[in-house]
């Protein structure tokens, strides 16, 4: 297997400025947080997107704005119970990767099937929920 | 049938109207399906036993089946209407309209009895798959020539004068360019020769416009579908409208912009004449009864507010499904915004997806945009921790 390099936290705030000069970001203590805007597609809405990062921590992605599991409405899937998007499984994501060119285009593409999940109800992304997670949503489901 | 997704921009509008169409469509299946049965009954009328065989009975589709602008009815148990004639070799001075369609429901009685119904112009094959056949008869129309038939109707005296290949040959004409284009770039897609694509496997943004108005007009017109503005009045307006444009959006735009102005009064009357026998006028209703034509003006300004809304709508898809749904029906939106789904998947798996720089739209990478990265490969996971 080849060993991979880890991205510096700065290298990864480099290629986002880089693909969203016009995107906001802030380095602080070893932490990186990104806010920008993402349109999936030319008639998609428009979505304020965070990610948090540090080294040794799994980037954690949410929609900031407009609020995407309003109460009262069916919980989009691929999301964990902090709201959190589940982007990717396992392995497809390391540390060697640019966040700029695999968690925000994912990010985008979950965009873009959750609106055609809001308007028909089906989810065309593909992915899959583990059974055991999908009993304890189920659950919550039941006693909000 | 395939699709023809704009190659400049990456218009999504267009691509879910392209989907409307498709949903609208009558599909790959049931087309082959159809041509093989009116093969059939051209065959069964010309077998050498056929008491018509030795007038070289001739059949062939026309109408919306030939034109490729064919749509789910509203009625009819929502099944398919296909439009064919079939021509005998008779001079109109040898036989009455009554004996024309006589000959031709004797000789079919005999293959389709418990299919076949009598209409006032033609004789109707019920198939179980989704369709019926209408078979009208005709005879070669010797004043005019070339490919003119006159067909029967019992409710006129008159031999009527009809010449629906000269028609399809005009609407083709129309979209010939675009239509070629269309084609090769879906043989670079495909990586197969131009040859190998039939022209009934392809659908022009002229022809998706012509399905989504007439989709369009049902709905509006559904309390009174027999005062509806009629299809060929529809269809030869757009096709005179169109001027190649690639995207359905701006297709669909300048038709409904183009469409009231072609249509309106020229001296006192209206007239929407046949492109191939300017002595028809597709609009000769409209002069006896004017309702008619101010219907058709209700509708046409409908469709332009509607098509404003859509290109005006920012909210996202879940905003543009409802406005969209009362114009095309909510189960072909649906349908449309579900195959647009799978298509956004299928592009990915195919590695053809790119995000643009800047606004992280999702682009396929084969028509020229922005800058754009590619989407690598993820799987989208359940909502548990471990991620």
């Amino acid at each position: 297997m080849i060993p991979w390099v880890r991205v510096s936290i700065a290298q990864q705030a480099a290629r986002l400025r880089e693909l969203f000069p016009d995107s906001k970001l802030e380095v602080r203590n070893g932490r990186l947080i990104w806010i920008g805007e993402l349109q999936p597609s030319d008639i998609a809405a428009r979505y304020f997107v965070g990610i948090e990062y540090r080294l040794d921590k799994r980037p954690c992605v949410y929609v900031v704005e407009p609020d995407i599991c309003p109460s009262g409405k069916p919980r989009p899937p691929h999301l964990y119970a902090d709201d959190r998007l589940c982007l990717y499984y396992g392995r497809e994501w390391n540390a060697s990767m640019m966040l700029a060119d695999t968690i925000v285009p994912w990010t985008s593409e979950w965009l873009f099937h959750y609106e055609i999940w809001t308007a028909t109800g089906e989810w065309w992304g593909g992915g899959f929920h583990p059974p055991r997670s999908r009993t304890r949503r189920n659950r919550e489901h039941s006693n909000p | 049938m395939l699709t023809t997704t704009p190659a400049s921009t990456a218009r999504q509008l267009d691509e879910i109207l392209e989907q409307v169409g498709g949903v609208l469509d009558i599909g790959e299946d049931l087309y082959e399906i159809a041509v093989r049965e009116y093969q059939a009954v051209g065959q069964h009328l010309a077998r050498p036993a056929s008491r018509i065989a030795r007038y070289s009975p001739q059949i062939y589709p026309q109408g919306s089946f030939v034109l490729g602008t064919m749509i789910l009815p509203l009625l009819d148990g929502c099944e398919y209407d296909v439009d064919s004639v079939v021509t005998l070799n008779l001079a109109k001075e040898s036989i009455t309209q009554e004996q024309l369609k006589q000959l031709v429901g004797d000789e079919l009685v005999l293959a389709y009895a418990k299919v076949l119904k009598e209409c006032r112009r033609c004789w109707s094959l019920k198939f179980e798959k989704r369709f019926h056949l209408d078979v009208l008869p005709s005879i070669p129309d010797l004043e005019l020539g070339g490919t003119a038939i006159l067909l029967t109707d019992t409710d006129l005296l008159r031999w009527q004068h009809s010449n629906p290949k000269a028609y399809a040959r005009w609407f083709q004409g129309r979209m010939a360019t675009v239509l070629a284009e269309i084609k090769k770039s879906m043989a670079l897609k495909l990586r197969a020769s131009i040859d190998e694509i039939p022209d009934w496997r392809v659908r022009t943004p002229l022809q998706r416009v012509v399905q989504l108005l007439k989709r369009h007009r049902d709905l509006f017109f559904r309390e009174d579908l027999d005062h509806r503005p009629a299809s060929i009045v529809l269809t030869t307006l757009a096709a005179q409208c169109y001027k190649g444009q690639i995207s359905v959006t701006d297709a669909l735009i300048s038709a409904v912009d183009l469409m009231p102005r072609l249509a309106a009064p020229r001296e006192g009357t209206y007239q929407i004449l046949n492109p191939v026998n300017p002595l028809e006028n597709f609009a000769d209703k409209w002069n006896e009864d004017p309702a008619l034509a101010r219907r058709f003006f209700r509708w046409t300004a409908a469709v332009k507010e509607d098509v404003a809304t859509w290109t005006s709508a920012t909210g996202g898809v879940m905003k543009l499904s409802t406005p969209m749904s009362s114009a095309f029906g909510e189960s072909i939106i649906q349908k449309a915004l579900v195959r647009h789904g799978q298509s956004m998947a299928k592009n990915r798996a195919a590695g053809v997806l790119g995000m643009a720089v800047g606004t992280g739209t999702l682009v396929e990478r084969m028509t020229p945009t922005p800058r754009a990265v590619p989407v690598r490969s993820h799987t989208f996971y359940g909502d548990d921790s471990v991620g």
